[in-house]
């Protein structure tokens, strides 16, 4: 309903900027237009996608991705993750007033401690991605639950394979 | 009440009891070769008591692994005058231990105790052991390590204490227990993780890792008075924390200025420097004896393994070269060795090194261990393992010898740290 | 960059109404198109730029992960080098003093012979204690000396050379020459002082049977049978399979 709401207030808007109404002051739609882009982060991207959904609610985007995996004792983002932390890296750097957190988790194997820097490793390796991708410093923030916070409990690599991640965790 | 079951293996013995009451049941597996042959006698008065002081006695002569018990058999004597020696003699035992107990109007637990030795038909111990507010079992305690000492010549342990922490679904507690298991303490419970505990010198404080705050924070807390405090809070994780030797400085380990790295603090969170500038993960730092030199694990050489360095600053060397990788150094009490978690082939090993020879030994026969620290007499080894799917806490001899299991009533136990005499 | 796309698009809204009385509704949405596009282009170009960045990052990463690894076979091939360098000094010394042992009955057989032996100055060599070559130099001063038959500067050498080295890899050798150099002169109960002391400093020694054997040899010399029999059957119980193991064997039979 919200998104309704928007999308109709964009057309209006697009509409007006277009109109040959002469009698429009810049005053009228300007209003609607500072309140639409404090209200919608979204709306350069929405503006050019001719879409007002916001990407990151948009399960077939690219963005429905959250998580980074990686093999053993690995902090490196891989090649088959590095689109998607580009993609949020986008995502962040139009909607700045988006903050997200990084959350390192490793597999079980190794130390407890060992295992806390090792996500913390990851965690600001995709945190260091996303500023290079745009994102604002004051956007982000990284921790680590080493291996404290497992998605999957069993000792074999089906489950440690999902423990060895970040995730991307978008505050609401 | 007590179920003893013999199986030999070889020249190993299995022995389990299982203590129906008991939080945590202990299961001893393989035994030292010379085993003491040792009766206690229950002691007189102790029905009034509600426990059986002769059993705490029992269970921590068992556990260590240098003593096998003699049943007395019907035989009671309580007094020197009491005891009548060929009986002894002829059971075979060594050493026997008899006394009566009672509790004082104040709740003052007095025992009175003497130890025998069979053969020479002569006294060994003569004391009276006390403990305030009904602690039946510190008074047992007292008495197994009165006994440990006599017989063994070494330092007893039984009185000393031993933190944990048990993980059941998403609570996590901090626990302090004495060194059998029993008599849990909670220190501190909550849904967020605690990690790491890490006692201080004269054992008035803890120092862990709690990420209350939504991320790995360094707290101190007082076991006397339960007053905590971050000591270390920066951004990403704090953690790690060990002590110096001297209870004046605290080593810690920060990511605040890019990757893991050592700093060392005051206790009270001042006066912070960083130690190490490898830009590779460097964590777990434990204080040598003398407080002179560190050990800790860096992956600075592509995986992790044990590395030495002075306190004061300087070239670290690594020390741990066997395949695979070596996690939480911890100092042997005499400063000659270190035991440590070596991961190899899938398994965890519970390891010992020789500082000297440079000599790695496997103390355990590997499976999911962790987390080692040495008893304060250097003679016992406390890890964290795995069985029947939960996490327990464990402990061997440090000739490997004498394996036992502690399994907590319920969820896991991890990140087990042995205590220091109080 | 990214403001700036915001500016245009948001500066349009504005300007393009202002103006619309001077173009017509088609050069309008012209200029929106061609703006649209350059916005795009853009886009494009960062999208392209940040995806370098990201290859260069990755790069960094694996360089960095090198970069351990490499550190980390260093101090494996440092360690195995040193480990090589160590059991390689322990042979050469063990060698060396097997050898040292069948040139001095060599040399015993064939006295009196002048050998040159290095300057010895009041029984010592005048060594540099900070140069480890000194060390090596006084150490082989000492078994030239033996070599030649001449044990009491030997001895003497040796003794300086324990003082001055206690903890030097040749001290074991020492020992042991300095213990055959002092049963040589007849000083049986500083022999045995000597061989003792050696097997104190390294119970583990290689040559421990061989020092057992000396010092039954040490006690039967002092006239003390009984115990120089003990100290065989120690060794023989110690040391099953070795060569002074079968020596004390044959001679327990002999005295029997």
């Amino acid at each position: 309903m919200k998104k309704l709401v928007i999308s109709i207030v964009l057309v209006n808007l697009l509409a007006a900027c277009a109109s040959q109404k002469p009698h429009e002051t810049t005053a009228v739609p300007a209003a609607p237009a500072a309140s639409a882009a404090a209200t919608a982060p979204a709306t350069a991207s929405a503006v050019a996608a001719k879409t007002a959904v916001d990407p990151l609610n948009d399960p077939t985007s690219i963005l429905a991705g959250r998580s980074v995996y990686y093999p053993f004792d690995v902090a490196a983002v891989q090649d088959a993750d590095k689109p998607l932390v580009q993609a949020h890296a986008a995502y962040l750097s139009k909607n700045t007033a988006r903050n997200v957190r990084l959350e390192g988790n490793c597999d079980e194997r190794g130390s407890n401690e060992y295992n806390l820097a090792l996500g913390q490793r990851r965690a600001d390796g995709v945190m260091k991605m996303l500023e290079l991708g745009g994102a604002k410093t004051g956007q982000l923030d990284s921790v680590s639950y080493g291996e404290e916070k497992p998605k999957a409990t069993g000792h074999e690599e089906s489950s440690w394979s999902q423990n060895r991640r970040t995730d991307l965790n978008y505050a609401k | 009440m007590q179920k003893i079951l013999f199986a030999v293996l070889g020249v190993l013995m299995l022995v389990h009891t299982s203590m129906a009451r008991a939080a945590l049941s202990i299961e001893i597996i393989g035994a030292g070769e010379h085993q003491i042959p040792v009766s206690i006698v229950p002691f007189g008065g102790d029905e009034k008591l509600g426990l059986a002081i002769n059993e705490v006695v029992t269970g921590d002569l068992l556990r260590s692994g240098l003593f096998r018990l003699v049943d007395p058999a019907g035989k009671s004597p309580h007094e020197a005058a009491e005891v009548h020696y060929p009986d002894w003699q002829v059971r075979g035992t060594e050493a026997l231990a008899i006394g009566t107990v009672s509790a004082q109007a104040d709740g003052r637990i007095v025992a009175r105790f003497r130890l025998l030795d069979v053969v020479k038909q002569v006294e060994l111990i003569g004391q009276a052991v006390s403990a305030g507010d009904g602690q039946i079992r510190a008074v047992g305690h007292r008495i197994a390590d009165l006994i440990y000492e006599k017989l063994t010549g070494n330092q007893g342990v039984f009185s000393t204490r031993i933190a944990y922490v048990n993980r059941q679904g998403k609570i996590f507690s901090l626990i302090v227990a004495d060194s059998d298991g029993h008599n849990e303490q909670i220190v501190l419970k909550q849904n967020e993780p605690i990690m790491s505990p890490s006692w201080s010198p004269d054992g008035s404080h803890l120092a862990y890792v709690s990420f209350e705050t939504g991320h790995a924070a360094v707290f101190v807390q007082s076991l006397y008075t339960h007053q905590r405090k971050a000591v270390a809070n920066f951004r990403g994780s704090n953690s790690a924390p060990a002590w110096s030797p001297d209870g004046k400085q605290l080593a810690v380990v920060l990511t605040r200025d890019g990757s893991s790295q050592i700093y060392l603090m005051r206790p009270d969170g001042g006066e912070i420097r960083r130690i190490t500038f490898s830009g590779a993960i460097d964590t777990e730092p434990n204080f040598s004896p003398d407080g002179q030199s560190m050990l800790f694990t860096s992956d600075r050489g592509g995986s992790a393994q044990v590395y030495r360095m002075p306190v004061a600053g300087g070239a670290a060397q690594r020390l741990t070269f066997a395949a695979g990788s070596s996690y939480s150094p911890r100092h042997s009490p005499d400063g000659k060795s270190f035991v440590f978690a070596h991961l190899s082939g899938g398994r965890f090993y519970i390891s010992l090194q020789d500082f000297q020879t440079g000599q790695m030994e496997a103390l355990t026969e590997g499976g999911w261990e962790k987390k080692p620290s040495f008893a304060p007499n250097g003679r016992l080894i406390l890890f964290a393992s795995e069985a029947r799917g939960r996490g327990i806490l464990a402990t061997v001899s440090s000739d490997g010898r004498v394996k036992q299991h502690m399994y907590t009533q319920s969820g896991d136990a991890r990140e087990p740290v042995w205590g220091p005499h109080l | 960059m990214l403001k700036l796309r915001v500016f245009i698009l948001l500066g349009l809204c504005f300007v393009v109404p202002a103006q619309a009385g001077l173009f017509s509704d088609d050069d309008a949405r012209k200029q929106i198109q061609q703006v649209e596009a350059r916005v795009l282009k853009l886009e494009e170009q960062d999208k392209q730029q940040t995806k370098s960045i990201f290859d260069l990052q990755g790069q960094i990463d694996v360089l960095n992960g090198e970069l351990r690894k490499l550190r980390g076979q260093n101090e494996e091939i440092a360690h195995g080098l040193q480990e090589a360098e160590k059991r390689e000094k322990d042979f050469y010394v063990d060698l060396d003093a097997r050898l040292r042992h069948f040139e001095a009955i060599e040399a015993e057989a064939a006295k009196p012979v002048n050998v040159v032996v290095p300057a010895v100055v009041d029984g010592t060599v005048a060594v540099d204690p900070d140069d480890p070559a000194a060390e090596n130099r006084a150490i082989e001063a000492a078994y030239g000396l033996s070599k030649a038959g001449q044990y009491a500067d030997s001895a003497k050498t040796l003794q300086a050379f324990l003082e001055k080295y206690p903890g030097s890899v040749h001290a074991s050798n020492a020992r042991y020459w300095l213990g055959s150099a002092q049963f040589a002169l007849k000083d049986y109960k500083e022999a045995l002082v000597t061989y003792r002391s050696l097997l104190k400093a390294e119970p583990n020694t290689a040559k421990a049977p061989d020092v057992l054997f000396a010092i039954a040899g040490c006690q039967y010399e002092l006239k003390a049978v009984a115990r120089a029999t003990a100290t065989l059957k120690q060794l023989i119980a110690d040391y099953p399979d070795s060569a002074a193991a079968a020596k004390a064997k044959k001679l327990i039979a002999e005295t029997k």
